[in-house]
């Protein structure tokens, strides 16, 4: 029989294969084979779901059909709902909710695209044809049937429907409860051969939507039963929102719940009809805080006297005591069950008025002495503001209410709780204070309220299904029959369908959120739905773990990690090199070799001491360790590693001897003491290590290719002898750059002989060109064989390091070619400039020392002060590296994203704005832009205040040559100069100050004002306004005959008169500077507003902070990894401005000869001393603007104005309004405004 | 603990409440910082911010019972009517994991927790960074939280009538600068909510009034607003600032939105950082 029900679907399992923890859910009827009575069947199910049975089994019977299977319910239920509106059915009343429960579903779950109504029909349409195919019974059995003699049979996959949603039900502990009660209160005779449990319809919906059949018919109307069973899981919203009982239990949460401290107020059988027992109503958050008060009176420990606190404290005391008025226990704790409410509230408030009365509360509370019995009095005493604020007459009265209070406390103690409440915390302050201790005495225990209730129903918009039962939940228990109610709201359902699409909502959200979703679906897909849910989130709760473990490694990659990670590489590779390179071991090792007796050689005595003093510093150590990985991973014979160990002894030496040079060099440049006799000597070994060298490098150009494949990372063994060789190379380019004196050139002919031998052609040439340009040098030959020895990697390594008109410039011009036009660019600074284009020659020809490791990124370090010129070195590097300012990358470390201030002068100088990296981090708009230009020098601006992102980043970065974004995803910086800037200067911070008036900040944030040149009201006027201020003075070395400088005024209009006047008078007198300077600041500050103050003082605050916490080793540790430190010097902003204001003073003068006084405002000043440090390559551009713009200003202004003898003009930055067109050549107004 | 620990809450083991709010601690620091996440977002809102802190600082991360990445079943509408049972779930999972002293990061609604909580366990909260916080979101005579009542009723009808289209409306509002993967982040975190949640959740939100107890608050605070949030004007951080009982230090952001850890990640680490620097106490 059962395989007859089964056949038509010959594909589909006849039972889903089911988890086996799922116990006795599972297990068949007794009688395995053959379909149940329906009686039986019936015997289980509760009155809905038997009435859908039974409608189910006339369906089965009109049909002829053998058995009664689930998707006979399903049909049942879908034809008496569409049909149900008459009335019509057997069973009519109860099954129109039932079909509802799964019409309703329905509705919420199906998809939006098309009408319900056609949905409907088409899934009415699916099920029946679906029936048809089932096999009709044997046709004797029809004509029984059809007798209506008996009634089909229910099957095999229905019954364990039936007995999955019986075994779903009792999991449920709080149907548990009901199922006691109900099996109770039912007819003790009632033939139920099944456990007693009765099946609600809703649990037998959802078993029935397990069953794969029936799946099938609704995925065929377009349905997921899936979705369906979520909805129907899952409420209505304006049902669920509606309030319940308090402690009602959470609804499917047979997980969650011990089982123990439950208390079923809610079965999930009513949970579709809630109106329909829910006795309790309250409103929403008011029953909340009367819970919250009834367990503070409930404690047994401290402060068990609730003293509400908060805007609805008065409130929610309101609600407690009508609460404890309409007995409404529920919400309460149970031991609290029949407390009485006394309030002596209206007392309290009319203290003041009418006195205390004493009486009224003993008497009442004498009841509690009387009734032992009675459980305990809350005692009111209403809002403490009635005691704070009364007057001072009745203060006596107060404190005698307080002492009598204390007093009936203790009396009945454990039986008498006090409540009071206060709106603000200030009044509850108060009150302490009236009354110190008295929360002590009293025992009070704060309880903040923070919801305020009455607005939940005022708040709620004219809907008609949140009207039809917001009523009900404040006041009256409900008298309204479920089932009226329900179709009351149900039409609403409809009218909220767009916006409560569960189906649709959760679907996507499941889209969304779990994306291992669909893997889970088939591997989890035979769990009932709550389980399955479980343990996706399980599932993804591991991955997040494991991702999480991942991030972490990733982003705490420290040199350790890197160390492996290197090791590990390096041996993958090797193992390649390993094979291919086998041949040339024994040359390879020849050279070890050979360098040895190199190396000794190399040993000078007048070494020693110069080491000693030398402290081995970090790069040394990261050198050695990559060797080492180098070693081990290679394996090499015995013989070869003993070759190595000697050299790896001497590589620190070496390495630090050549530190230590450059060092020297950087330091005094001009080194005299240094051309020692040894240096030359190491010198000249090293020159004979050179050309010996030289044919194995020819021997061994097939490895190189190799290394060209390789060229991520160099750790190969020939990169390392080559490392050597450059090693070699840059001390001695080190030393030559030193030495500048002039020897003969005698070995030049014996270089271009080594030259021809090189593999690649095109090097020989320029290499060759290069030594004659030098010819003057005394090393040349070593220095070239070096340079074109990593050349030739250079080659292989990476695309050409520069455009080939720039390489060749690079290349012909020397140093001096390459400093003056970095000086040409820069204008000043000219220490800084000389050491960094004597670093970039030496490292753009090749010589780097960054370990065993040949890299073509170039670290600056641009130390001090003059933030304008490390950044127009910079960019200044970038025009003359790579072609083009574009190559320019220029981001503040500090700077922390989209922080507005684009209209400075500073910043527009910026190819770019600062702001486009918005929203991103700045490692990651580092990456994106070294992505795009590839070859470009990035500028760190305040690389101290990276964010440890940043520091990751770089720390990782200048050690492997690979920029890490934030994802970890690492770019090759091969072709990238780094700048680090910081305006940390060594030992001395501050003191620079005293030397100049304007800040190198105040300059920086200059911004380009429109300017506006005005005439001052007349002296006569302003002296009758005069008062005796101290008076103000303007800076002696700022007075150039007409012309001064107002540094005073600031801005503020409406000081302006007296200001100016003050310094009007001072002209004469003036003071000290130092003195002045001392004015200023408090002026300064004076102006700022309030907000302003607070940012500085804040700003400061912080970044003393985060200077104090991040340069704790990082920073140095950075900087130790850095190839050249540059130290800029502070601008001599003075001299700037004494040479512009002599320059203005002269066109003055010429306009409006010397009877006129012109005042600069210190904005205007500062925005033209800005747009000048930064034009500072051609003043031509200042001089033409003070020309052509002032100058024309001045003599407009002259023929405007009618001028007295002594009257004063002012030159102001109009902060209102930004330069609109700028003068050709500099940041500065093409015209003024006249006023 | 002074919190309740009967009722329907005490019903919860601790593990499955760990579980259920997918409750986790990242990071390597000595120094607990827990950050709770705003209205409408999840604990994915913190990922831009997270990175930077993993060194230093042992961070707890969880969602809010409202969340949409948390189970919507476990939403009681019968407990979560006011503040307190989220107070209870974030005090919960701190004793849970044992934390003893904590900074706590707070967004938006989170920052209303934070300081009902640190109000409740005084002791447990070394400090509490509140971005984007607001006692109040309702105008009063003397008080302007940035809402009238009306206001608030055209928002709660228009997310009753069709959320999604209010979601798409309100996030790019919320979010205020032109970070289109923070509208999108926001976006999809507030979709993720069940409407009736999310519906249910803001009228919690704004029927709460803090201010009467923002005294009680004695752990210092440092409140981070940004210049221009649709959601708090500015006096509100000034006001807090006031009326909290702890040091309080209001930190402007020179950024816009309701939601800078999304829309401003690096500067709000910034600030962040400075806030949780121990020099800064």
């Amino acid at each position: 029989m059962r395989t007859s029900t089964d056949a038509s679907f010959p594909g589909e399992p006849a039972q889903p294969t089911r988890d086996d923890r799922d116990d006795d859910a599972w297990v068949l009827p007794p009688s395995a084979g053959m379909p149940t009575p329906v009686d039986n069947a019936l015997a289980c199910l509760a009155a809905e779901a038997a009435a859908a049975l039974n409608d189910a089994v006339g369906v089965a019977r009109r049909r002829a059909h053998a058995q009664t299977t689930s998707l006979h319910v399903v049909y049942a239920l879908l034809v008496s709902s569409s049909s149900s509106s008459g009335g019509g059915g057997p069973n009519g009343g109860e099954s129109v909710a039932a079909c509802s429960i799964l019409r309703d579903a329905l509705s919420r779950a199906r998809s939006s695209a098309y009408s319900p109504r056609l949905q409907f029909k088409a899934l009415e349409h699916c099920f029946g044809l679906a029936l048809e195919r089932l096999p009709s019974a044997s046709t004797t059995t029809s004509r029984q049937a059809a007798e209506g003699a008996e009634e089909p049979p229910v099957s095999n996959s229905l019954m364990a429907a039936i007995k999955r949603s019986q075994a779903n039900q009792r999991r449920n502990p709080d149907s548990f409860h009901f199922y006691q009660q109900q099996q109770s209160a039912a007819a003790p005779g009632s033939a139920s051969s099944f456990s007693g449990v009765k099946v609600e319809l809703q649990h037998l919906v959802l078993a029935i939507l397990d069953d794969p059949v029936v799946s099938r018919v609704f995925g065929d109307a377009g349905f997921c039963s899936t979705d369906i069973k979520l909805a129907i899981l899952r409420p209505p919203p304006p049902i669920l929102r509606f309030p319940r009982a308090a402690r009602c239990p959470p609804l499917f949460l047979c997980n969650f719940s011990s089982g123990d401290g439950f208390e079923a107020t809610l079965t999930s059988g009513r949970l579709v009809f809630p109106f329909d027992a829910a006795t309790q109503l309250c409103s929403d958050s008011s029953e909340e805080n009367c819970r919250r008060i009834g367990e503070i009176l409930t404690r047994k420990m401290s402060g068990r006297n609730p003293m509400l606190v908060g805007i609805g404290a008065g409130e929610a005391a309101r609600d407690f005591a009508q609460a404890i008025k309409r007995q409404n226990w529920v919400i309460l704790p149970p031991e609290l069950r029949g407390i009485k409410f006394l309030s002596i509230e209206k007392e309290v408030a009319e203290l003041g008025n009418c006195g205390f009365e004493q009486l009224t509360i003993a008497t009442q509370l004498e009841e509690l002495n009387e009734k032992p019995e009675s459980s305990g009095v809350v005692l009111n005493i209403g809002d403490l503001k009635g005691i704070v604020e009364g007057s001072v007459e009745c203060h006596e009265q107060e404190s005698c209410l307080v002492l009598e209070l204390t007093r009936l406390l203790e009396v009945y103690h454990g039986r008498l709780w006090l409540m009071g409440w206060s709106a603000t915390y200030e009044t509850y302050m108060k009150f302490l204070s009236k009354h110190p201790m008295l929360d002590k005495d009293w025992d009070l225990q704060l309880l903040p309220i923070t919801s305020v209730c009455t607005s939940i129903g005022g708040s709620i918009p004219r809907s008609p299904s949140l009207e039809s039962f917001v009523p009900l939940g404040g006041v009256s228990p409900t008298t309204y029959e479920s089932k009226g109610l329900f179709s009351s709201v149900y039409p609403s359902m409809f009218h909220y369908e767009p916006c409560y699409d569960y189906g649709k909502y959760e679907h996507e959200s499941v889209n969304i959120n779990n994306h291992p979703a669909s893997v889970d679906d088939k591997e989890y897909g035979n769990m009932p739905f709550w389980l399955r849910k479980a343990s996706k989130v399980n599932l993804n709760d591991e991955e997040d773990a494991t991702k999480a473990k991942d991030d972490k490694t990733v982003l705490n990659a420290k040199p350790l990690n890197l160390h492996k990670m290197w090791n590990d590489s390096c041996r993958c590779f090797h193992s390649d090199c390993l094979k291919t390179n086998m041949e040339d071991f024994p040359a390879v090792c020849c050279v070890f070799d050979t360098e040895k007796p190199c190396n000794e050689n190399l040993e000078n005595p007048d070494d020693a001491p110069r080491r000693k003093g030398f402290e081995i510093s970090f790069p040394i150590g990261v050198c050695t360790n990559k060797i080492t990985i180098g070693d081990d991973s290679m394996s090499m014979p015995s013989l070869m590693e003993l070759g190595n160990k000697d050299l790896l002894s001497k590589f620190p030496e070496r390495l630090s001897r050549s530190e230590e040079f450059q060092r020297d060099s950087f330091l005094s440049h001009q080194d005299d003491g240094h051309t020692s006799p040894s240096s030359v000597t190491s010198v000249i070994t090293d020159l004979v290590l050179g050309t010996r060298h030289e044919p194995i490098n020819d021997n061994d150009s097939p490895a190189f290719q190799l290394q060209k494949d390789n060229s991520e990372f160099s750790g190969c063994l020939l990169s390392m002898k080559l490392q050597l060789v450059e090693e070699n190379g840059l001390e001695l380019q080190k030393d030559h750059s030193k030495f500048t004196s002039c020897l003969p050139t005698s070995k030049v002919d014996m270089v271009e002989g080594n030259n021809l031998d090189f593999p690649v052609e095109s090097f020989s040439g320029s290499v060759h060109q290069d030594y004659q340009t030098k010819s003057t040098h005394p090393l040349v030959p070593t220095r070239l064989f070096s340079q074109s020895s990593s050349d030739c990697i250079s080659v292989y390594d990476k695309p050409p390091l520069i455009s080939s008109g720039t390489h060749q410039a690079l290349d012909s011009s020397s140093y001096k070619l390459f400093y003056t036009s970095l000086m040409k660019k820069v204008g000043r600074q000219e220490a800084a400039v000389s050491a960094v284009s004597q670093a970039i020659i030496s490292y753009k020809n090749g010589q780097r020392r960054r370990g065993a490791i040949l890299r073509g990124d170039i670290w600056l370090n641009f130390h001090g002060p003059d933030k304008i010129g490390k950044r127009k070195m910079a960019m200044a590097l970038a025009e003359m590296l790579y072609g083009s300012k574009e190559n320019f990358v220029c981001i503040d470390l500090s700077c922390h994203d989209g922080i507005p201030h684009p209209r400075t002068i500073f910043l527009q100088q910026d190819v770019k704005g600062n702001d486009h990296f918005r929203g991103k981090m700045n490692v990651d708009y580092i990456v994106e832009e070294l992505s795009r230009k590839p070859q470009s020098v990035v500028f760190l601006e305040n690389v101290d205040k990276a964010d440890l992102l940043a520091q990751n980043s770089l720390s990782q970065a200048i050690r492997t040559g690979k920029f890490p974004d934030s994802h970890g995803r690492q770019f090759s910086i091969n072709n990238v100069v780094f700048v680090l800037a910081s305006s940390i200067t060594q030992g001395q911070t501050s003191d620079r100050k005293d030397c100049t008036s304007f800040s190198e900040d105040s300059i920086l944030a200059a911004c380009s004002w429109q300017m506006k040149i005005h005439l001052e009201p007349s002296q006569e006027a302003t002296n009758s306004s005069r008062t005796n201020k101290p008076p103000f003075a303007t800076i002696p070395k700022f007075r150039r005959y007409q012309v001064y400088l107002n540094l005073h005024s600031l801005s503020v209009s409406k000081r302006k008169l007296n200001v100016s006047d003050g310094c009007k008078t001072q002209y004469g007198t003036l003071m000290p500077a130092k003195r002045v300077f001392k004015t200023v600041k408090p002026f300064l500050d004076l102006n700022l507003s309030v907000q302003e103050l607070e940012a500085y003082d804040d700003d400061s605050t912080g970044h003393e902070g985060l200077s104090l916490e991040f340069s704790n080793g990082w920073m140095e540790d950075l900087l130790n990894l850095v190839d050249v430190v540059v130290d800029f010097k502070p601008i001599d902003f003075d001299a700037l401005v004494d040479s512009i204001l002599g320059d203005i003073s002269n066109i003055f003068h010429g306009v409006f000869g010397s009877d006129c006084l012109l005042e600069i405002d210190p904005k205007a000043m500062a925005e033209i001393i800005a747009a000048a440090t930064w034009s500072s390559e051609n003043k031509g551009a200042l001089n033409d603007w003070l020309d052509q713009v002032l100058g024309k200003s001045f003599t407009e202004a002259r023929c405007r104005y009618n001028l007295s003898d002594h009257s004063i003009l002012r030159l102001v930055a109009c902060e209102n309004a930004f330069v609109e067109k700028h003068a050709p050549g500099i940041l500065l107004p093409s015209t003024i405004i006249l006023n | 603990m002074v919190g309740n620990s009967n009722g329907v809450y005490g019903c919860r083991s601790a593990s499955k409440l760990l579980e259920i709010l997918n409750v986790r601690m990242v990071g390597a620091g000595e120094r607990v910082v827990v950050l709770s996440h705003g209205f409408g977002t999840d604990q994915s809102a913190w990922k831009n911010v997270l990175p930077y802190f993993r060194r230093d600082y042992r961070i707890v991360l969880y969602d809010l019972a409202c969340a949409g990445s948390v189970n919507p079943d476990h939403f009681e509408f019968s407990r979560y009517t006011t503040l307190d049972a989220y107070v209870d779930d974030l005090l919960a999972i701190l004793d849970a994991l044992g934390v003893e002293r904590c900074f706590f990061v707070g967004h938006s609604f989170s920052t209303m927790i934070g300081i009902l909580a640190a109000i409740r366990r005084p002791e447990l909260f070394l400090k509490l960074i509140l971005i984007g916080a607001s006692p109040r979101f309702l105008n009063d005579d003397e008080y302007h939280g940035g809402f009238e009542r009306g206001e608030f009723d055209e928002v709660f009808a228009a997310m009753e009538s069709n959320y999604e289209a209010w979601v798409h409306g309100f996030a790019p509002l919320a979010v205020g600068a032109d970070v289109p993967a923070a509208v999108r982040e926001f976006s999809r975190t507030l979709f993720n909510m069940r409407p009736d949640i999310s519906l249910f959740v803001s009228r919690t939100v704004f029927n709460s009034d803090l201010r009467g107890v923002l005294g009680f608050v004695t752990a210092p605070c440092v409140i981070i607003q940004t210049a221009k949030d649709v959601s708090v004007p500015l006096s509100v951080a000034f006001y807090l600032k006031d009326h909290l009982g702890g040091r309080a230090t209001v930190e402007l952001l020179p950024v816009e939105g309701h939601l800078p850890h999304l829309s401003a990640p690096a500067a709000l680490v910034h600030v962040l950082r400075r806030a949780l620097a121990p020099s800064g106490e």
